[in-house]
């Protein structure tokens, strides 16, 4: 069997190639300079948003965790030794701030198809709604199905491409509990795609999500 | 080598840092364990379904909020 490397995906807005860049910014932003700081930011603003909500499954805590972590960033900036990248100092502050104020369990019925937001690319009406349960049908296996570590490694791994390392990093963990945590994370996210209740699964990966439109 | 081990393997190997020897050893098993080869397979399919989830805009811009409760915390 021929083993493919998955496809990637845009890291978002920024990342690990302007990482000199951000040291000098980094530097200016410690200094007091406002526009060093707003350019930082700026630049990780897509990706955080985006993390929040893999990690949540809700927009509006997504938003509010965004915030929060900006807040907390902005206020640690000084503190900051580039003993790491931006983006994994500032990942680790966002997945603390996830992991003490997301704490309530997730209910089954409070996740609404209509909150996904789901990017307009010029598709005809009924490919945008598949598009749409699918991004909801996503967000709910990691939502409700995977328990938070395992979803946590999942989403920085392959939602967002940070390597190993840089997991380690941001979760506390040793290199190899690392790869044993994602090996089981994509195993459960791959029997809850196929067991569970996203029972049609096909090729072109439509996914009608039986039973669950209906919760 | 143990199916459980294979499986493993297989996920290292999807992010690229599976050794060429162990990498081998897997091949050698997926050849001969039809249900190791049809668990790798939908392990991969499922993971592209979960890299089909869109990046969005972020909603609003959080750099004025950040500096603002900052600059209302001194």
């Amino acid at each position: 069997m021929k083993v493919e490397s998955l496809p990637g995906r845009d890291g978002g807005g920024g990342g690990h190639v302007e990482e000199t860049e951000n040291v000098t910014l980094i530097e200016k932003a410690k200094r007091g300079d406002e526009e060093a700081f707003n350019d930082l930011f700026e630049r990780e603003q897509k990706y955080l948003f985006n993390l929040m909500l893999q990690l949540s499954g809700d927009v509006a805590a997504a938003d509010d965790l965004t915030q929060e972590a900006f807040v907390r960033a902005y206020q640690k900036l000084a503190s900051f030794r580039l003993q790491a990248s931006f983006r994994t100092w500032l990942t680790k502050i966002a997945i603390n701030i996830f992991r003490n104020e997301h704490r309530k369990k997730a209910r089954h019925s409070t996740l609404c198809l209509e909150e996904i937001p789901v990017p307009a690319d010029g598709d005809r009406p009924e490919h945008v709604v598949i598009k749409s349960e699918l991004q909801w049908c996503i967000l709910h296996n990691l939502r409700y199905h995977l328990p938070k570590k395992y979803r946590e490694v999942l989403v920085l791994r392959d939602l967002q491409n940070l390597s190993y390392k840089e997991i380690s990093e941001v979760l506390g963990w040793s290199l190899s509990r690392t790869k044993t945590n994602l090996h089981r994370a994509r195993g459960m996210f791959r029997r809850q795609f196929i067991n569970g209740r996203c029972k049609a699964f096909t090729d072109d990966y439509l996914c009608i999500c039986e039973g669950i439109l209906s919760l | 080598m143990k199916c459980s081990e294979a499986k493993a393997f297989f996920s290292e190997d999807l992010d690229g840092s599976l050794s060429i020897k162990s990498r081998e050893a897997m091949r050698r098993h997926l050849e001969t364990c039809p249900n190791c080869r049809a668990d790798c397979e939908s392990l991969m399919k499922s993971l592209k379904i979960l890299k089909k989830l869109k990046e969005v805009d972020a909603p609003r811009d959080y750099r004025t909020a950040a500096s603002k409760k900052k600059r209302g915390k001194r």
